[in-house]
C-alpha cells in the first residue's frame, strides 16, 4: 500500500483527523463514512494503527485524570507557551498542575529553540542507523 | 487471539493477543479485587454510555447538581459504579472531591487504583473495537480466587491523588528501566499489575513504552508525526492536560 505521506514529511493526512473525529464523537455513520476514506487513502494497516492511538489515548487520558497527577516537570518547562496559546489551562485537570515561574519560562523559550534542530537530528541518526542495520 | 472477523479490516496478530490477554486478565482475582467484582466493572464500562442517570449528570452544568443513584444487583454499590460511569464517560470533570468520593466507595486508594486500571483497559478495548466497526468483545466469565493483597515497596504520596511509587521502586519492581518514569506511567503503580496490564495493551495500540521516548520511533503503517496527531486529537477532544 503506497503512503500518501512520505518520511520527512510533517503534514497531517485530513483523513486521518477526520477518521479520529468520527470515531470519537461521530454516528455510526459518520465512522464508516471516515474509515473507508482512511482506508482508500492510506489501506487497511493505517486505520488499523489510528484504531490503535485512539484506543491508547482513550486509556491514557483517563488514567492520568483518574489520578490526579501533574505534567512532567521537564515537559511542562517546554510546553509552557503551548498551554498558554492554547487555552489548556481552561482544562478542568490543569488544577493538577501548578504554573512554572518566570526564570523555568525563560529556559522553556530556550528549549523550544534548539529542540527541532535536536530532533531531526535525532531522527536523521536514527533513520541512518536503520538502513545500515537492514 | 482475538478475531475481528466482524470488521471489514484486516488487523495485526499483535493487537488480538493483547485484547485477549486483557479480558483473561481482567476476569482473574487481582491484587486487591476479585475476578468477580472486575469483571462487573468491566460490564459498567459497558453499562455507562446507556445510563439515564449517568448521561443526566454528564450534560449537567455540575455533574453534583442531578440526584439519584444506580442500581445495584451485584457485587458493585451505587456509588461505585457512579466512579466507573464518571471516568468512562465524564473523565474531563474528575475532581478531587470525584476522587475522595470514589476512594470512600472502594475503601482504599489501592482498590480505587485497581478499578481504574480495569475500567480504562475496556474503555480501550471497546474503543479500537468500534473504531474498526467490530462488535464488542464478550465479558470473560470471573474466575474464581483471592486478591493477592501484594503491597509494593516504596509508594510516595503528595505527587498525585493516589500514591505512587518512586523512580528507584519503579525500577525495583520492573515497571521502568528509565531513570524517570512519566507521571503517567507511575499513576497505577500502587497496584504494579496494573501498570503491567495498561503496558501490555498500550504496546500493541500505541508504541512499547520504551520507545515512546523516541521521537521518529514507528513500526507502524503511520509515521511517528502521525501517531501524535491523533494522540493530541484524542487528547484534547477528553480535554486532557497531561
Amino acid at each position: 500500500m503506497s503512503s500518501a505521506l512520505e518520511p520527512g514529511s510533517d503534514a497531517i493526512d485530513p483523513e486521518l483527523l477526520a477518521y479520529a473525529d468520527a470515531v470519537l464523537n461521530g454516528s455510526p455513520t459518520d465512522r464508516a463514512a471516515a474509515q473507508e476514506a482512511l482506508r482508500t487513502s492510506r489501506g487497511d494497516a493505517a486505520v488499523v494503527d489510528a484504531a490503535g492511538v485512539i484506543a491508547n489515548f482513550s486509556q491514557m487520558n483517563r488514567i492520568a485524570d483518574a489520578a490526579g497527577i501533574a505534567l512532567d516537570a521537564p515537559t511542562q518547562m517546554f510546553a509552557e507557551q503551548l498551554i498558554d496559546d492554547g487555552g489548556y489551562r481552561n482544562f478542568a485537570s490543569a488544577e493538577n498542575t501548578e504554573p512554572i515561574g518566570t526564570a523555568k519560562r525563560i529556559a522553556g523559550r530556550g528549549l523550544r529553540r534548539v529542540a527541532p534542530t535536536a530532533l531531526r537530528a535525532q531522527s536523521a541518526i536514527a533513520a541512518r542507523f536503520k538502513r545500515s542495520r537492514d | 487471539m482475538i478475531d475481528f472477523g466482524d470488521s471489514s479490516l484486516t488487523v495485526r496478530g499483535d493487537i488480538g493477543e493483547a485484547h485477549a490477554t486483557a479480558l483473561d486478565d481482567i476476569a482473574r482475582a487481582g491484587t486487591w479485587l476479585t475476578g468477580t467484582e472486575r469483571v462487573a466493572i468491566a460490564a459498567e464500562v459497558r453499562a455507562a454510555p446507556h445510563s439515564t442517570l449517568s448521561l443526566e449528570r454528564k450534560n449537567a452544568l455540575s455533574p453534583y447538581a442531578v440526584a439519584g443513584t444506580h442500581e445495584s444487583n451485584g457485587p458493585l454499590s451505587s456509588d461505585q459504579i457512579e466512579a466507573i460511569h464518571r471516568i468512562t464517560i465524564d473523565p474531563a470533570r474528575l475532581s478531587r472531591r470525584f476522587f475522595d468520593e470514589s476512594v470512600a466507595a472502594w475503601s482504599t486508594p489501592e482498590r480505587y487504583v485497581e478499578m481504574v486500571g480495569v475500567t480504562v483497559r475496556m474503555v480501550a478495548i471497546d474503543t479500537f473495537c468500534r473504531a474498526i466497526g467490530a462488535d464488542s468483545q464478550p465479558l470473560p466469565e470471573p474466575v474464581d480466587g483471592d486478591p493477592s493483597g501484594v503491597q509494593p515497596e516504596g509508594l510516595t504520596t503528595g505527587e498525585a491523588w493516589v500514591p505512587m511509587l518512586s523512580d528507584e521502586a519503579m525500577r525495583a519492581e520492573g515497571l521502568s528501566n528509565t531513570k524517570s518514569a512519566g507521571n503517567v506511567v507511575r499513576a497505577l503503580s500502587a497496584v504494579p499489575a496494573e501498570v503491567r496490564g495498561w503496558g501490555v495493551l498500550s504496546a500493541a495500540h500505541y508504541v512499547p513504552n520504551d520507545k515512546v521516548a523516541e521521537p521518529s520511533w514507528s513500526n507502524r503503517a503511520l509515521l511517528r508525526h502521525e501517531i501524535e496527531a491523533v494522540a493530541t486529537r484524542v487528547s484534547t477532544f477528553n480535554e486532557c492536560f497531561y
